[in-house]
């Protein structure tokens, strides 16, 4: 070995507290190594460093034949069933999305270093690495640290990356730029002492405007709109702060806290809400352990109630304010003036990147160029080549985007030739930037943990297919949005999308088919302004003709300007069913084996099941008749929340899931009767109690949707309430089928048939 | 100046670049996890949306593969990610090999049907450590002797150039041509000898 080291290297360049928390960090990296430190203790340390576990398939691989079990050298594990020095994820805390070039340059160094070559933008602002040796994160962090990046409270339960508008600052809607706020609430709140002891992870946004969706401050734990208010004849700052918002399994719009925060105010406030938070949190069931679930029992009114207390009692702090004589540290300036385009030459597909990948500033002759990553992943060399670029056309306003991309600021519009030129050399020159084919997608299957079918294949496959007939779709379906979630949990932001999927696996035959949940009615605009509701569950090979059909419906069928969900709420969801109902059937193995894959995978996973399910031939196991059932009651459910009787709504989806439970129930006692006390009885002894319900990582989350549900029953629902337990049910239900799925296969046999 | 060399990548070129699709790879790397030899590989996975970079990846504990575009011209590249023991001779000696391995693998997976043929001439030679081996013509010089003792194992008497990537802010990548037709077995055969 060389003996040189990165510590010594950088040396003062590394800030003093992170620095002697990174070599802390190394030193429990070594205990661990030794088992001198427990594994649970050290997850949550290495956690909140950003440092994760990565999926391998819990050790095992299938090899076309037979599951193989992967050999490692030790016995000691990284998160459920995986080794912990597998190689991981590491995430990376970007506030705001903004890199300076010098950040990119150190981003796409470590990507090739430690990592796979590829950085990922994430749907938070975040980079990720993958594949990163534990051993390699302590040098990693040093030299993010020694450029002004940190990767604490990457994860765990902590305040996560702050995320902000893109835009901000160069925005022609918003009020004024909340860059700096939002920088100055992720500093004062990184590491703050208040803020270690939550449930749960915290969420903050930040948007300059109510009507885009650019801050997606709808769906924060912490939402921070600016806004503006004259007082005493003087134009004042301040913000509208959004409590309780958050996608997860089940959505929660946010609760308006305030009209008006003045900026003197944000960061005690935003302080006196994470103490309340660990006060008063959930900390046993994570399951109910985000802010929304205290909001939600508490109500708005006594969680204000009780957060205006504790801002009282609060201990002032100058940073309170200290920040605001600095706002203007943030403000960008061009590297060369603004000068129309005018007349230049224009290279060929540069019309058609122009019109979705450039934005005027309000800023007259510059402009914001988005560069579009597909699947949100750009190699160590393209962020290296895009560091050139931004160097040479911008000074350092590059941003991330929630919609994983980046965007370049403050480009001269007579650049954007030569600019786009630039782009295409380097593989980013790709159009349809915020179009339908700009879709966004978590990691699922491929490298998440709890990752059900491949959200990342499917995105691929349908940016594929629509970016070949991108320009031949009618305007109002190249400005859909589809976004894609490998599971239930929503890091795609499935539920805010036009059109959205999470994935799903049904149990047909014997074989364990992939599927999505299709989710409509979502609205990105109106930062994430309503979440949309599981229409049908469709196998993953037919995904892509239920975009297809859906699109040609629309432009079939809208009226005027109508946009995608009016439609949808104009035809019903009985209808949308009905277009889609021929798209879940699945066809038998034979008939076609395709669709015993998922997209982006050549393995069969199934093919091993064949031997076991072949005897079973046509036959449909009467619990999946009844869990289908239990499905199709959901889907009533929301029918009549559609129809506005929030009552009827509510109780058909407590409904839907006794119907599911009692599914599960007859596979074992088949004369259980129609009684819910009975059946739920029978359910909590048999599958609960057992843990034959418990999914791998939601544990028993689901069936607590059913038992509350049961226990409390609503007396007077609202919509929102209707909204929420419709899809608890579908939850409750997914949980069901992938529970018979389970037994069967435990059995060796179809359950049932 | 580096006395050893970690994070060695050795990539080999393609003859004809068109003659395995990443789909092809992408299975072959997946039956490679299940036979084990004398590493761990645990995954696989699929950038075919990123034109110019690793099309297929296998992921390893120590090393990854990978069908690799990174530089517009398709091949196979190995990297090694853990620390490896011994000076820099070794290291590249045993980088040499992990790569020509692969290499010769491919070239016999019965899925490709003997389709997958590489060009033993050419190879690139990267070093992702910029601490321990900066891109400069002070290292490659420092490097010079125990290369070229390598690479005269494998290329004999053979006339190599040895081509530095000029640009600082790369890692130190030196391009290699050897004057000649080397094929993957005789270069293994000539190391192991």
């Amino acid at each position: 070995m060389s003996g040189l080291t990165w510590k010594d290297e950088l040396g003062d360049r590394i800030p003093e507290d992170l620095g002697r928390e990174i070599d802390i960090f190394e030193t429990e990296i070594e205990l661990r190594s030794q088992d001198k430190l427990d594994e649970t203790l050290f997850a949550e340390t290495r956690l909140r460093r950003g440092v994760y576990g990565q999926r391998y398939d819990n050790g095992q691989r299938f090899d076309g034949t037979e599951t193989q079990q992967l050999a490692y050298p030790a016995a000691l594990t990284k998160g459920p069933n995986t080794m912990w020095h597998a190689p991981g994820m590491q995430r990376i805390k970007i506030p705001f999305g903004g890199l300076s070039v010098e950040q990119m340059e150190v981003l796409a160094d470590l990507g090739e270093e430690v990592s796979d070559s590829i950085l990922h933008v994430t749907t938070r602002q975040d980079i990720q690495l993958h594949y990163v040796h534990i051993e390699d994160t302590p040098d990693m962090m040093r030299r993010l640290a020694a450029v002004g990046i940190t990767t604490r409270e990457a994860c765990g339960n902590s305040v996560r990356n702050v995320t902000a508008c893109p835009l901000a600052g160069v925005c022609n809607t918003e009020s004024f730029d909340v860059t700096p706020y939002s920088r100055a609430l992720a500093r004062f709140l990184l590491g703050h002492e208040d803020m270690q002891d939550f449930g749960r992870k915290f969420k903050i946004a930040f948007s300059g405007c109510r009507h885009e969706a650019c801050g997606l401050t709808n769906m924060h734990d912490l939402g921070a709109l600016g806004v503006t208010r004259m007082v005493d004849g003087v134009e004042k700052r301040g913000f509208e702060v959004w409590v309780g918002g958050g996608l997860g399994a089940v959505p929660h719009q946010a609760k308006l806290f305030d009209e008006f925060v003045s900026e003197e105010e944000l960061l005690p406030l935003a302080q006196a809400i994470g103490r309340v938070f660990a006060r008063l949190g959930e900390k046993r069931n994570r399951a109910r352990a985000r802010v929304k679930f205290l909001i939600a029992k508490l109500g708005i009114e006594e969680f204000k109630r009780l957060v205006l207390e504790e801002r009282q009692q609060l201990p002032h702090d100058d940073r309170w304010t200290s920040y605001l004589d600095h706002l203007d540290e943030t403000d960008e300036e061009p590297l060369k003036p603004g000068q129309a385009l005018h007349g230049a030459d224009q290279p060929e597909g540069f019309e058609a990147w122009h019109e979705t990948n450039v934005y005027r500033q309000r800023q007259t002759g510059h402009v914001v160029v988005t560069v579009y990553l597909p699947l949100g992943d750009l190699t160590s060399n393209q962020m290296r080549s895009l560091a050139s670029i931004s160097q040479r056309y911008v000074k350092d306003t590059v941003r991330l985007t929630v919609e994983q991309n980046v965007v370049l600021r403050w480009i001269s519009e007579a650049d954007l030739p030569a600019l786009y030129s630039e782009l295409n050399a380097i593989g980013l020159g790709g159009a349809a930037a915020g179009t339908i084919v700009d879709i966004t997608a978590c990691p699922g299957t491929d490298t998440c943990k709890l990752g059900i079918s491949s959200s990342r294949g499917l995105a691929g496959e349908l940016r594929r297919r629509l970016a070949e007939r991108y320009h031949t779709l009618d305007a109002a379906v190249q400005d859909l949005r589809i976004k894609i979630s490998g599971c239930f949990n929503s890091c795609g932001q499935h539920h805010a999308a036009d059109i959205g999927f999470y994935g799903i696996s049904r149990k047909i035959n014997g074989l364990t088919v992939p599927h999505f949940q299709v989710i409509l009615g979502g609205r990105w605009k109106d930062n994430a302004g309503s979440f949309g509701l599981p229409m049908a569950a469709v196998p993953s090979k037919n995904i892509p003709a239920v975009v297809e059909r859906l699109a040609e419906r629309f432009i079939g069928e809208r009226q005027q300007a109508e946009n995608f969900q009016d439609y949808i709420g104009r035809i019903g969801k009985r209808e949308v069913k009905a277009i889609l109902d021929d798209l879940a059937q699945v066809p038998t193995y034979e008939e076609d084996p395709s669709f015993y894959r998922d997209w982006g995978d050549v393995r069969e996973y199934t093919i091993d099941d064949m031997g076991k399910g072949e005897c079973a031939g046509e036959v449909v196991p009467l619990a999946q008749f009844e869990l289908t059932a239990a499905e199709r009651e959901a889907f009533e459910a929301q029918i009549l929340l559609d129809e506005g009787d929030a009552g009827g709504a509510y109780s058909t989806a407590c409904g839907a899931m006794v119907q599911a439970a009692r599914a599960l129930v007859r596979t074992q006692f088949l004369d259980v009767g129609d009684d819910a006390e009975r059946i739920i009885e029978e359910f909590r002894t048999r599958f609960v109690d057992t843990e034959l319900f418990f999914d791998p990582f939601a544990k028993d989350k689901f069936a607590r949707y059913l038992f509350r549900n049961h226990e409390e029953p609503l007396t007077n629902p609202s919509a929102e309430d209707a909204h929420r337990t419709i899809e608890e049910a579908q939850l409750f239900i997914e949980g069901a089928f992938a529970c018979y799925g389970r037994i069967s296969d435990a059995e060796g046999t179809l359950a049932g048939s | 100046m580096p006395n050893d060399l970690q994070r060695l990548n050795i990539k080999f070129y393609l003859e004809d670049e068109t003659s395995v699709s990443p789909e092809e790879v992408f299975r072959i790397f997946n039956r490679w996890i299940s036979e084990p030899r004398d590493e761990v590989l645990i995954d696989v996975a699929d950038y075919t949306h990123i034109p110019n970079g690793p099309q297929t990846l296998l992921v390893g504990h120590e090393s990854d593969y990978s069908l690799d575009n990174t530089d517009g011209r398709m091949g196979l590249r190995y990297g090694r990610k853990r620390p490896v023991d011994g000076d820099a001779r070794q290291c590249l000696r045993a980088a040499l090999s992990a790569a020509l391995n692969a290499c010769q693998r491919l070239e016999e997976a019965p899925e490709v049907e003997g389709r997958a043929q590489f060009r033993g001439a050419e190879l690139q030679m990267s070093v992702f450590d910029r601490l321990g081996s900066p891109n400069s013509a002070q290292t490659l010089e420092a490097l010079r002797e125990d290369l070229l003792a390598v690479l005269s194992e494998i290329y004999g008497e053979a006339q190599i150039s040895l081509t530095r990537d000029e640009d600082e802010r790369q890692c130190l990548t030196v391009q290699i041509q050897a004057q000649g037709d080397f094929s993957v077995a005789s270069m293994k055969q000539a190391l192991t000898a």
